[in-house]
This record gives structure tokens, sequence and C-alpha cells, in this order.
């Protein structure tokens, strides 16, 4: 029990972490290169922890990145929920994949996270930079495996059983 | 009979399907995007979150905080200096307010010849800048005051050159704004060679401002200074907003087009400066008054003064 508990509190702590990196101030220069952090995280949790409530995770985090951020409220909520929808769904396919096969898959959900938003802001007719928008998206991507990895490593071992 | 521990259970999850649970949620999001896009609905529960995360905004704040400190301690070289610096620029303004104080003098004289209750000074406070929103094609910055300094929503700001942009939303202790160069504010502006009232509005590139559908025929230059203009309310007039850069007048069109930059330094500086506009200082006045002297016998005066402004629908 007292295991399950220490997984929670890393799932949140995870969450809160992120939503400190996807916030912190950046020179000019790199904020246009911020990878998105909150899908990062969640991805690892959708794929590697079927116990904890990975889907209102997302919706949380989502729903604080929207007020951090100014967005209209439920932007972010919705598009971390597809994403880990997507990513939990995918669990099976996962296993089979090398680290960097992976890397490549989740290309594509990178870009449907940020066409969500993207979506979204024209939903509600907020005007951005199309250019700027897409970037993350690299960043992301590099940086995924070497997160997981992190995550992985920090969290597997007070699993085993 | 079920034979698997409490542990493992969890392996294998009950109740709602995955994608049961996702259909809600999205539907939970989508309804709340709608709901915050069409009205304000969600406010309140916006200004909670905001203030529950408050922490998290702080934290995130620290790596400028710390710039601001390490700032501060200078060598006593730099601060001779610039005390010199300073000395020399304060002779030469006051030699300027000399001039603006007669020429106050004289402006308030023919104000009040034209019965114009517009006040030139206006109350100011100044507020820290602590964060800038990092999307860079968002451009919002947050202060260090909020609902307690009585910071109001649509509250103008200005730095030391010109306008900022205005706030859009308060919490108890910090506050969000949005500059003048994003592409999803609007600014009324005035031509101060001429007179002519327009809109400038954010390009979303940072660094400018499009005035569109401007008459092809409207007097207007390279160069000319754009002024904050009083319409609307909300902006105290006369401040400094940009300066024309170009003109576009595509052949077929019945519309010019100016591109400007705005004057406020935008990206630099670590201070602005929130303006009450004069109906609101009232209108703050007022409230205060309400809430201290609570008597209820107000109210009906106050009604009975609105009344005689309103026509009357007699049969």
């Amino acid at each position: 029990m007292r295991r399950q508990r220490s997984v929670h509190l890393g799932f949140v702590l995870s969450l809160l972490l992120a939503l400190l990196l996807q916030l912190i101030a950046l020179p000019d220069w790199l904020a246009g290169l911020r990878p998105h952090w909150l899908p990062m995280v969640l991805s690892y949790w959708a794929l590697c922890e079927a116990r904890v409530p990975s889907l209102l995770g997302a919706f949380a985090a989502g729903l604080a990145a929207d007020v951090v951020f100014g967005t209209v409220l439920g932007q972010h909520a919705l598009a971390l929920v597809v994403v880990t929808y997507l990513i939990s769904r995918l669990r099976g396919v996962f296993v089979l994949f090398e680290v960097w096969q992976a890397m490549l898959v989740l290309l594509p959900v990178w870009g449907l996270y940020t066409f969500l938003l993207f979506w979204i802001d024209g939903l509600t007719d907020r005007q951005a930079s199309q250019n700027l928008r897409w970037m993350p998206i690299i960043p992301t991507t590099l940086l995924w495996p070497m997160v997981y990895g992190l995550m992985v490593r920090w969290f597997k071992p007070r699993r085993e059983d | 009979m079920n034979t698997i521990s409490a542990a493992h259970r969890s392996y294998f999850p009950r109740g709602p399907g995955l994608g049961l649970r996702t259909l809600t949620l999205v539907f939970f999001a989508l309804s709340m995007i709608l709901a915050d896009a069409r009205s304000d609905r969600l406010q309140l529960a916006r200004e909670v979150m905001t203030t529950a995360l408050t922490p998290i905004i702080w934290a995130a704040s620290l790596p400028v905080r710390a710039g601001i400190a390490a700032d501060q301690i200078q060598s006593r070289e730099s601060l001779v200096a610039e005390n010199t610096e300073l000395r020399q620029r304060l002779m030469l303004l006051q030699v300027r307010a000399q001039k603006l104080d007669a020429l106050e003098a004289e402006n308030r004289r023919i104000r009040e010849l034209l019965a114009s209750r517009e006040a030139l000074d206006e109350k100011v406070l100044i507020a820290e800048i602590i964060g800038i929103n990092q999307d860079p094609y968002r451009h919002q910055i947050t202060l260090n005051k909020g609902l307690r300094d009585g910071v109001y929503r649509g509250q103008a700001l200005v730095d030391a050159h010109g306008v900022l942009g205005q706030i859009v939303e308060v919490s108890p202790g910090i506050s969000q704004a949005l500059l003048i160069t994003d592409p999803d504010h609007g600014i009324p502006v005035e031509v101060n060679r001429t007179g002519l009232q327009t809109i400038a509005v954010g390009r979303g590139d940072g660094q400018g401002l499009k005035l569109p559908f401007l008459p092809s025929n409207a007097d207007i230059r390279e160069g000319d200074l754009l002024v904050s203009s009083p319409l609307g309310g909300r902006f105290p007039a006369g401040y400094p907003v940009g300066r024309i850069q170009t003109l576009r007048h595509t052949a077929g069109e019945h519309f010019l087009e100016a591109l400007a930059h705005p004057i406020a330094q935008l990206n630099q500086g670590r201070q602005a400066l929130l303006v009450w506009s004069e109906r609101h200082a009232d209108a703050s006045v007022q409230v205060g008054a309400e809430s201290a002297e609570d008597a209820p016998a107000e109210v009906p005066a106050a009604e009975a003064e609105a009344l005689p402004a309103v026509p009357l629908a007699t049969p």
C-alpha cells in the first residue's frame, strides 16, 4: 500500500515539475524551442504505470496549465487528455519497440497535441504565429528518450516485486 | 473467489473503460472551453485556481528574481558613475520641468475654460514585472500587484516611454497583462499631428503594431506619433503608443494599412506603471464610500438621481 502511495506521490510531483519547467523563464532565443514537458511526462505514466489515474492527472494538469498560461479554460486539458488516451491505447504496441522507434512513433502524437492547441485557439478566435507554434515538436521528440529513460530509472526500481 | 492480492489488483483496473473515461473528460473540457470563450462564468473558478497555483508561478519566477537581486549588487565605481550621470539628467529634467509647470497651469486653465473634467495627474502604482509568458506567440507579462492593491481588469499599463498594454486577469497577489503587440490586443489611438482617431492592433511578432482599414485618403505620414485615445474609456489619454514606420497601399484596395513600432520598451525593463483611468478611480472611491457607510438610504437617492436621465416611456 505504501509503495502505491509513493507512486502516486511521484505522479503528482512529476506533473508539478513538468508544469514548472513549462513555465520557467528562458532566454528569448531558447523560448521558441521549449519542449512540451507536460505531455512528455504524461507519456511515461500512460506507458509504464497502469496504477496511476493518468487521464485524470492529464485533465488536472491541463487545467493548471490553462490557468497559468491564461489560455481558454480546458484547452490544454483537452489536448492532454486526448494525447494520454492515445498513448495508453498504444501501450501494447510500444512494448515491441526500441526506444528510437518509439520516439518516431510519438512524433505524430506531439503533432496532434500541437494541432489541438492550435485548433482550439482558432475556435475561440485567438490568433498566434503559425511557425513558432510547430517548433517545440522537434525538441520534444529529441528529449523524449532522455526524459523517459530518467523516469524509468527513477520510478521502476521501487516497483520491483 | 478473488485470489489476487490487493497490491496486484490495481494492475487490472476496474470501473468504466479507458474510452468512456476519455470521452467524459473530453466532454468536460469542451464544455469548459465553450463556457469560458463565450462568457465570464468561469472567471471565479479561474481566480481560485490561480491563487492555488501561485506557489508554482512564484517558483518559476525565481530565476528572474535572482537576476534582479544580482543586478542590485553593483560595484562602487559604477554607482558613482551612475550617480553623476543621474545628477546631470536631473538638472536637465528640472529645467524642462520648470517649463512644464507653467505649461501645465496654462493647460489646466484652458481645460477649465473648455469645461473638460479630464485630469492631468492620474493615480498610478509601480508594479514589478515578475514573469513573461513563455509562449513566443503570445505577449503577456505577470506583475506583482493584484486585487489587494486595487488592480482591476482592463487597467492600462505604461512604462517610462509609452503604453505597454492592459491587465487581463487579476488574482489577489499578482496580475496578468496583455501587451499591445499581442495579436488579440487592440488600442484606440489618435494621430498626434492631425487628431485622426483609429485603432492599433498587435501584429504578434513582438515588435509591431498595425493600423488596418484607414481610409486611403487619410492624412497620415511616416514618423507620425500615435498617442493613446480616451475613446472606450480604458486608456488614459495622451500617452505615446507608437510611431508610424511604413504605409502600405495595395493597388485596388479601398483601405490603407499602416505599420507602427511601439514606443514603450516592451522587452526591456522590469517595472511598469499601472494607471487608474479617471472613471474607474471615481467608481472605486464610490464603492469604498458605500461599503464604509453601509447606508441603505443612499441607494434610492442614487436611483432618483439616475432616473431623470432615462427617457420615460409614458403612454
